[in-house]
């Protein structure tokens, strides 16, 4: 017996499919994602990093560097917590074959386990008939009962652990070949190239509905105000319009709100202003026209809702019409469905259990008295004060 | 001040008086005050879950006729889901036991709630109208967490008792937080493409630590009483924090 008890193998399985373990490991999992609601986590280098960096540098000072060595400011990225999940799978994986073994076994009744206590005065046969009533099942042993729920019972703790560890997959492949794009600002008829791969999202010409590549998932966080802008000069003549100093002049801008903008139309010497009077889609606009050189203005208007407006200066028609932007995050997740599937059964596996949590003791009858073994039911002693 | 926040005034003087009543007949076996005790709790809780529904329900374009008899509903955020979350944390009905002062920490949780939620409806924030409006996972957590305070009252009124075994379950709150922070995840990964993206990461964090934390106490619901109403205590706290902070 001491040999058994000090086999380290031993001990570590039983450590490792312990509930105290698992719940020890999810608690340390819960502080770090706690820690990530206190703690600023790091954005991805592109998006205003050095921004972040000082405004976090003036909040923590000179334990800014000894955080970021910890790992502090990118929690669920720091090695301690793949760690934690990795501890916590391998758990999982050994709860969930000791768990198949004891569903294949839970057919024969077992040794009873622990100190007989006594329950109550009464028959035995009485109380069993009630459980069985209960759903419980009754296995004769030898000289004693066992009760337990065998086989649902075990099932909903192998389908909680199954649904924990198909999620856990999920979050990986997700974390290593998936990817997101979030603040991609577009128009209808527009087609933006994602960074990764020959990935795309765009909307359709009547700017109703968001399109994209296969496997891509694209969501409207928002919409904003836009317009398509055209310059014609008097004999009718196309003018091409210019938004950036760098950019390619066009015949037709599609000119998204998100701030004040401006474009120059070259041939005519005019730079317009365009400023939202909301952030709403179809805003009423402020157009200004300027003389470029030197800067005067010739025209100020401020348009219907949706920036309709056709405006004549000096020989110049500017058409105006709605082209609201919407600002889009795209996603590409290979775990999705993984994913989805481990949560279903995830919470289908923790009701079921919350439900029909999974029990088994023995019962017996000695002189008089009924005795039980195991982790009795707190619904069985009910019942038998009740009685 | 608004005819809500009278109203909620009164549910909070309302359990207070409750407490006082239950500590009362627990420190003088009066079984009989015991009751009244009862009665007092489960008034304010009326009141209060009464209060929370004109203000949030007064919002609604379908009960805008309530307007004019309840004034603007000027109480918004965390103020609403602290009241919401002590009116639940109330415990109604339940196994009538031997008269106990210990019986009283079962309004504890309330009691604080209450205060909480008092002391942000009379502070500076408290009477000015905030654009945050009620949102189906902000209500569910507050659901949520009222259910979970009710079963911290459970477990420090038996840590109080010294019991043998930890028989308080926060079944029911376990059962409707994983439900909510499953579907949750579920909409968010079908309309996304990831879990938990485009919510406030503090929020986030939070509901995925609050669950996290539930689950460890539902593991160790056979462990001794002191260590699982610890956990318990732990697990309530954290998400009385999120459902406070929002959805």
């Amino acid at each position: 017996m001491p040999n058994r008890l000090a086999d380290p193998w031993r001990i570590l399985w039983r450590a490792a499919t312990s509930q105290i373990v698992v719940a020890v490991l999810l608690l340390l999992v819960a502080v770090s994602l706690m820690l990530t609601t206190w703690i600023p986590q790091a954005p991805s280098p592109e998006v205003d990093y050095a921004r972040w960096f000082s405004q976090v540098h003036a909040r923590f000072g000179g334990a800014t560097p000894i955080m970021r060595g910890v790992g502090l400011f990118n929690v669920t990225g720091s090695f301690g917590f793949r760690l934690l999940l990795a501890l916590l799978s391998g758990c999982l994986v050994l709860q969930l074959t000791e768990g198949a073994a004891g569903l294949w076994q839970g057919d024969e009744a077992a040794e009873p386990e622990g100190d007989w206590e006594q329950l109550s005065e009464g028959g035995l046969d009485e109380l069993l008939d009630d459980l069985r009533d209960e759903n419980y099942r009754t296995v004769d042993g030898s000289s004693w009962c066992q009760v337990d729920r065998w086989p649902w019972a075990e099932l909903s703790p192998l389908v909680t652990r199954t649904g924990a560890l198909v999620v856990l997959g999920g979050l990986l492949l997700s974390q290593l070949w998936g990817w997101q794009v979030e603040g991609l600002v577009i128009q209808r008829g527009q087609q933006l190239s994602l960074p990764a791969g020959s990935h795309w999202v765009g909307l359709d010409e009547d700017g109703a509905v968001l399109m994209h590549s296969a496997g891509a998932v694209g969501f409207i966080e928002r919409e904003g105000p836009g317009v398509a802008v055209r310059a014609v000069d008097g004999e009718g003549e196309t003018l091409r319009l210019q938004l950036t100093a760098e950019a390619e002049p066009s015949t037709e801008l599609l000119v998204a709100l998100t701030e004040d903008r401006y474009f120059a139309v070259p041939e005519a010497d005019l730079i317009v202003r365009l400023r939202p009077q909301s952030e709403a889609p179809y805003s009423p606009l402020e157009v200004q026209a300027y003389r470029s050189p030197p800067g005067e203005i010739i025209a100020d208007l401020v348009t219907d809702d949706g920036g309709q407006t056709e405006l004549t200066m000096e020989g110049v028609t500017l058409e105006l019409w709605p082209a609201p932007y919407v600002e889009v995050t795209v996603s590409r997740n290979p775990g999705r469905w993984t994913t989805a599937v481990g949560l279903i059964l995830l919470v289908g596996g923790i009701l079921t259990d919350l439900r029909r949590p999974g029990c088994r003791f023995w019962l017996r009858e000695r002189e008089g008295w009924i005795e039980a073994a195991g982790r009795v039911p707190l619904s069985v002693f009910a019942e038998e004060e009740r009685a | 001040m608004s005819a809500l926040q009278v109203l909620i005034g009164l549910g909070y003087v309302t359990l207070v008086t409750g407490v006082g009543i239950a500590l009362w007949s627990g420190l003088r076996d009066m079984p009989r005050l015991s009751r009244v005790a009862d009665v007092a709790a489960w008034t304010a809780a009326i009141i209060l879950v009464l209060g929370v529904l004109l203000a949030w329900g007064s919002e609604l374009p379908a009960l805008d006729w309530l307007v004019p008899f309840i004034g603007e509903p000027e109480i918004e955020g965390p103020g609403l889901s602290l009241v919401l979350m002590a009116a639940l944390a109330i415990p109604v009905g339940g196994r009538r036991r031997k008269p106990h002062w210990g019986r009283a920490l079962l309004y504890v949780p309330a009691l604080l709630l209450a205060a909480a939620a008092m002391t942000w409806l009379l502070g500076p924030n408290g009477g000015t109208a905030n654009s945050e409006s009620i949102t189906p996972l902000r209500f569910s957590l507050a659901v949520c967490a009222g259910l979970g305070a009710r079963t911290w009252g459970q477990a420090l009124q038996e840590m109080a008792a010294g019991t043998q075994k930890a028989t308080w379950s926060g079944r029911l709150p376990y059962s409707l937080l994983t439900l909510v922070v499953g579907c949750a995840a579920l909409v968010s990964l079908w309309q996304r493409g990831m879990v938990w993206t485009g919510v406030d990461p503090v929020v986030r964090g939070g509901i995925a630590a609050a669950w996290l934390a539930w689950t460890a106490d539902w593991l160790a619901r056979n462990a001794d009483p002191r260590l699982r109403g610890t956990l318990t205590t732990v697990a309530v706290l954290l998400l009385i924090l999120v459902a406070a902070r929002g959805g």
